[in-house]
């Protein structure tokens, strides 16, 4: 949750807008048209969007909707499918990254490109290397580091390695990175996503202090507070569509959830009232440490019962995949305990916990869910390598794992190219899903965790698997719904709880919330969560 | 579990040996003048020829299949086993130990426990690289190496002059002769010299076994789903640690395997001369990738590698090329048909593993907003 | 004690800088290529490429330094081959490294033959001079430690060489052409290791079979125990010599186990008990662009 004192430094800020934020009607960058096509999906359809110079542009929308494709194509990363890229009037096709940094743009990317190993200045400089005759000349390449950094109040220490410093020092390390190769125009891609709230505060004063030097700057990001805080202009992209942009003056935080989530009719799912019954799932004070060894679950405490679908919402990246992977015994608990239907599975090993009554869809069925290159028998029987109904004497009973796969794609209409003998990595993604699903369900957990089960899934199998899950439900399995996208949250959960950097913020009773008030708890605006328990 | 009839797996392996090939032909022609044409019809006469041609291409197939098996099955597991020489000599120093040794042994149980204690030799020695990976994070290629060279001084040790296995009294590096039951019997002899011993059976057995290890087994499944995606066999409820270990324990079972049977077959004795020399590991890692990792693949390729030797001698026999030249030629071959197998068809093993189809760095990366 | 000195400080010295120099040059070839993130297991091959092609140049032009120039350009063309086959087309960096090894093994002592017969090469050929007993490339391997260290560490090149072996994708955000300084590494190993092989045939003034002799494989180990830094590398090869050269004038105890040295500790190193032994991080890794 976010902290009183800098929410109200947020407010403090907008008092006080610089004087002359807009300069130049001539957009420095201008997108006409574009759009970038993956196969058949569009992660951008017909695009238009500008920048104009001096400005910050913020660009937001919901995880999925297209604005890191947009970025890339930008920096040269990607090359566009359709349409064109214009600076200072002028269509330029932009070959890639050197070229892009000839042409003035800098971009910090979300997973900053920074070598652990080498010094901050090294970093800095690397590929436009200070010499003194044929050596490297790091003196006076850590001098202009000095500078830069002192000029902008970009504090960080030259000579340090990248892998000793603070997430917020190697951010303005990439920051440094484009001022030192002169950027005029700098994307920052979900710059606040990993930082603390103080070093926000920190790097929002830097990049007001950008623009009024006359950088352009765009930054992506889905904190309406923050976008609110410091951006000139919004542009709000959904499904890789431009909605439209707006003046930052008159927005507010419901204004803008509303753009991003849109209007869209809700996918109906029919279902009566849940019953709910014994607790299933039940986490005491949970916390789990992500791969960089920061908290990412952080004291979770909430319960699951036996006939309910329980809907975990938030934006992606706060802690969910952490907290699903230590249910399933994927990851390593740091403390607290975690109860599957009275029996304490806390520390138990994969296999264990998927005895002890565990179905889970994960959130990767191309990693973790089905194995690409297995084909469906064996994806049946991904968990049931020791089973005597499929294998006796270690030796695998083939002709029962074949029924059991056909009698999986049978219930769950799963469409194969060859039958149980198609390799899974030859399914559409839907037809992969529903596989999961089925044989998640089909071994009668007692408590069913579905990750995004409907993440790059067609409409057809969407509606599928809402209903299996309701299903599921009312025969009488407690189901933990994690999901980032709102509509799906709103439609299947009889309740829903917000985790917010790894904290369960707010829970609501589902049917009983809307979606801005769900939206706001989801961000992290205190003032959305009425509802917490 | 049904692998459906791939045409490319039969073209890609097939292409290979024939550009590896005509690349021999155009070398032959143009490094030593001699009749490229001339050459590979005594190759072929000598590898498939006559009874005893084809007896000699099944000896020479048999250990190499057997090193190739040891390579596969790490594959599978998704290690890389170039310590199949180590393994062997681990294995084949084993045997010989108990070739020697245990002179009181009655009948065949002494081949069969000369075998076993091979294959547990080298399964260990193989388990060790497969153990200092998954508990120490070293990476078993430079691992495995290191293993090839310390079981070679190893061996060198025991039989060196004064060393525990040297024959007492004797100024020779090399043990005391193998007791004769320790020998591998012999079942077939197309002519005097050529004797076809039970080495070609176990060969053939152990491609089986592998075959049904991989495809039908609960272990062998288990092996495929570690080696494929370690994220989804950690999913199932598997132990990735523990897969490892065994897989690599089965892969420096075979390899010893194929160490004793080369010795116990072809040998009278230890010799300490032939250790640095073994090459059947590396001969295993073109067998495998040639066999495209498949156990009746690598019986196949260990048939095509094996002619291929036994091609060379015929060559020899023919002087179709200067002395000594033909292994030396056909050494050239394995290794381009290795450089053209392994660059295609890892490429594509690996670009699906590393990039994923949709969950790796590259195209999750770009679409995610 | 004249003798004592004779045979165990000067002779050990000179057994030393006998062995120690063709690891140092092979292991610095080894250096650009694995810093590039490109493993060279091939270094074995592209040695007695060297070793051959050395003792071929010399004879056919009568000058050692022809000679070398033979065995570095020997050395290149096999590491153009796994460039080739790593960069481009982004195989398996073992597989083209093992097919290397087979490739080369082969056909090396398939010209052998085929040039110069059964009976080897001329007794008499022109090799590098060795004053007071040392050759003139042992000063060179230690230069070329000097000189590594500078280009690796001192310079622009050398920065994002390092770069594209730790972080490919951070390289290509700047502009760095990652493949083209991934070809340049691993042929400069290649050159490298040519070198380190003709060290070994000069030494004995011929080409043997078999005369690399897993040193290649040692030369390997010796980077990694020295961590891909240049002074430590050259360290770990001089104690590998030193323990060859220990291990053949022995009086007691096992020559053979002591020639294991360089392997188990080696292997110690890999497992991290003596303080981790942590490669370039893309290292084997093919880099595939957007």
């Amino acid at each position: 949750m976010q902290a009183p004192a800098d929410d109200a430094g947020v407010r403090a800020d907008r008092q006080n807008p610089p004087v002359d934020p807009v300069s130049s009607s001539q957009p420095i960058l201008e997108l006409k048209g574009i759009s970038k096509a993956f196969g058949d999906f569009y992660a951008n359809k017909n695009v238009d969007f500008d920048l104009r110079a001096g400005e910050i542009h913020c660009l937001v929308g919901e995880n999925g909707a297209g604005k890191s494709t947009m970025m890339n194509m930008l920096y040269g990363l990607l090359e566009p499918t359709e349409g064109t890229i214009s600076m200072d009037g002028k269509p330029v096709a932009i070959h890639g990254p050197r070229h892009a940094i000839d042409l003035g743009i800098g971009m910090v990317h979300q997973h900053f490109m920074l070598i652990p190993v080498f010094t901050v200045a090294e970093n800095i400089v690397l590929a436009d290397e200070p010499t003194q005759g044929m050596a490297l000349d790091m003196k006076s390449g850590e001098e202009r580091v000095r500078e830069l950094s002192d000029r902008y109040g970009l504090r960080v220490d030259p000579t340090s390695l990248v892998r000793d410093i603070t997430v917020g020092q190697q951010q303005r390390a990439e920051i440094l990175k484009a001022l030192f190769r002169k950027a005029r125009i700098l994307i920052l891609d979900e710059p606040t996503a990993v930082l603390t709230p103080q070093e926000i505060d920190e790097l929002l004063k830097v990049v007001r202090q950008l623009r009024d030097e006359g950088m352009s700057i765009i930054m992506i990001t889905h904190k309406l507070k923050e976008v609110l805080s410091i951006a000139d202009r919004i542009s709000v992209l959904r499904r890789g569509e431009m909605v439209g942009t707006v003046d930052c003056e008159g927005q507010t935080e419901q204004s803008l959830a509303r753009m991003m989530v849109g209007r869209d009719v809700l996918l109906r799912v029919d279902k009566g009232e849940s019953i709910p019954e014994r607790p299933v799932l039940q986490l005491r004070n949970l916390w789990v440490k992500d791969e960089r060894k920061l908290d990412a679950v952080r004291g979770a405490t909430f319960e699951v019962h036996a006939g309910e679908i329980v809907a975990l919402a938030g934006i992606d990246g706060n802690g969910q995949e952490e907290l699903v992977d230590a249910i399933a015994g994927l990851r390593k608990i740091e403390q607290g305990e975690i109860v599957l239907d009275g029996e304490n599975i806390t520390g138990l090993t994969p296999h264990e916990i998927s005895e002890a009554g565990l179905g889970h869809i994960p959130q990767d069925r191309l990693r973790r869910g089905m194995v690409v290159d297995f084909d469906l028998r064996e994806n049946a029987m991904l968990h049931d390598w020791d089973k005597p109904d499929l294998v006796r004497f270690g030796i695998i009973d083939r002709g029962a794992c074949a029924d059991r796969a056909d009698m999986l794609i049978e219930m769950y209409d799963v469409r194969t190219g060859g039958g149980s003998g198609s390799r899974a990595g030859s399914l559409s993604g839907g037809n992969q899903q529903k596989m999961v699903i089925a044989r998640e369900i089909q071994r009668d957990p007692k408590l069913l965790i579905a990750a995004q089960p409907t993440r790059g899934v067609d409409i057809g199998a969407i509606e599928f698997i809402h209903r299996r899950l309701v299903e599921e439900r009312d025969a009488g399995t407690a189901v933990l719904l994690v999901s980032l996208e709102m509509q799906e949250v709103l439609s299947l959960a009889d309740r829903i709880i917000v985790i917010f950097e790894g904290q369960i913020v707010a829970e609501f009773e589902g049917g009983r919330v809307d979606e801005e008030r769900l939206g706001l708890a989801m961000v992290g605006s205190a003032d959305a969560a009425g509802g917490v328990a | 579990m049904t692998r459906r009839f791939d045409i490319e797996a039969i073209m890609v392996p097939f292409l290979a040996v024939i550009s590896a090939m005509l690349v021999g032909m155009v070398l032959t022609y143009v490094v030593t003048g001699y009749d490229p044409f001339g050459a590979y019809a005594s190759l072929i006469n000598g590898a498939i020829g006559s009874p005893s041609a084809i007896g000699a291409t099944m000896l020479r197939a048999a250990p190499i299949t057997l090193t190739g098996l040891s390579v596969m099955i790490a594959f599978r597991a998704g290690l890389f086993n170039i310590g199949g020489n180590g393994q062997a000599i681990m294995g084949l120093l084993l045997a010989g130990v108990v070739g020697v040794k245990l002179g009181a042994l009655p009948g065949a149980s002494h081949w069969i426990v000369a075998l076993c204690g091979a294959a547990i030799a080298g399964g260990l020695w193989g388990a060790l690289a497969g153990f200092l990976k998954v508990a120490r994070g070293a990476h078993e290629v430079v691992v495995t190496i290191m293993l090839n060279y310390i079981a070679i001084r190893f061996g060198e040790y025991l039989l060196g002059l004064g060393g525990p296995l040297q024959e007492k009294g004797s100024s020779i590096p090399a043990s005391t002769t193998f007791d004769t039951n320790a020998q591998l019997p012999v079942f077939w002899r197309p002519d005097p010299f050529t004797e076809v011993h039970v080495g070609v059976v176990i060969a053939l057995a152990a491609a089986t076994f592998a075959w049904f290890l991989i495809g039908r087994t609960a272990l062998g499944f288990q092996i495929r789903a570690v080696g494929l995606q370690p994220d989804a066999a950690e999913y199932g409820g598997m132990s990735v640690t523990r897969i490892t270990v065994i897989a690599m324990f089965i892969a420096g079972a075979f390899a010893g395997l194929g160490g004793a049977v080369a010795t116990l077959g072809e040998l009278e004795r230890l010799q300490k001369s032939e250790l640095a020399v073994i090459q059947i590991g590396f001969a295993g890692i073109a067998v495998a990738l040639l066999g495209r990792t498949t156990a009746f693949g690598c019986l196949f390729a260990g048939l095509l590698m094996g002619a291929l030797d036994s091609g060379a001698v015929g060559i020899q026999n023919d002087n179709a090329l200067p002395p000594g030249v033909a292994t030396k030629l056909i050494g050239v071959i394995q290794g381009l048909i290795v450089l053209f197998v392994g660059t295609d068809l890892v490429f594509r093993r690996l670009s699906h593993r590393i990039v994923g189809v949709f969950g790796g760095h590259g195209a999750a990366g770009m679409v995610k907003s | 004690m004249e003798q004592f000195i004779d045979v165990w400080i000067i002779g050990l010295g000179v057994a030393t800088l006998t062995y120690a120099p063709p690891l140092i040059f092979a292991a610095l070839g080894g250096l650009f290529s694995e810093r590039s993130g490109i493993v060279n297991i091939a270094l074995e091959g592209m040695m007695t490429a060297g070793a051959f092609f050395a003792i071929y140049a010399s004879v056919q032009s009568g000058s050692w330094v022809i000679g070398l120039v033979g065995a570095m350009l020997a050395g290149m063309a096999l590491a153009s081959v796994h460039a080739v086959a790593t960069v481009t087309f982004q195989a398996d960096q073992i597989v083209s490294g093992t097919a290397i090894i087979l490739i080369a093994a082969g056909l090396v002592n398939f010209l052998n033959l085929t040039l110069f017969g059964q009976q080897g090469s001329p007794a008499e050929l022109s090799t590098p001079p060795k004053p007071g007993g040392v050759s003139l490339l042992v000063p060179l391997a230690f230069a070329l430690v000097a000189l590594t260290a500078f280009v690796v560490f001192k310079t622009p090149f050398g920065l994002r060489l390092r770069s594209v072996g730790e972080h490919p994708r951070a390289a290509d955000t700047v502009g760095i052409n990652v493949f083209k300084m991934r070809y340049v590494a691993v042929i400069i190993s290649g050159a490298l290791a040519g070198l380190g092989g003709a060290f070994i045939s000069f030494n004995v003034s011929s080409y043997t079979e078999n005369m690399v002799a897993g040193n290649g494989f040692i030369a390997l180990a010796a980077l990694i125990v020295g961590k891909w830094k240049p002074v430590p590398v050259m360290l770990a090869c001089l104690l590998f010599g030193f323990s060859q050269g220990l291990a053949s004038r022995l009086p007691f105890g096992s020559p053979e186990l002591l020639n294991s040295i360089p392997y188990v500790i080696t292997l110690v190193a890999l497992a991290g008990f003596v303080g981790k032994s942590v490669a370039p991080a893309a290292v084997g890794k093919p880099y595939v662009k957007h």
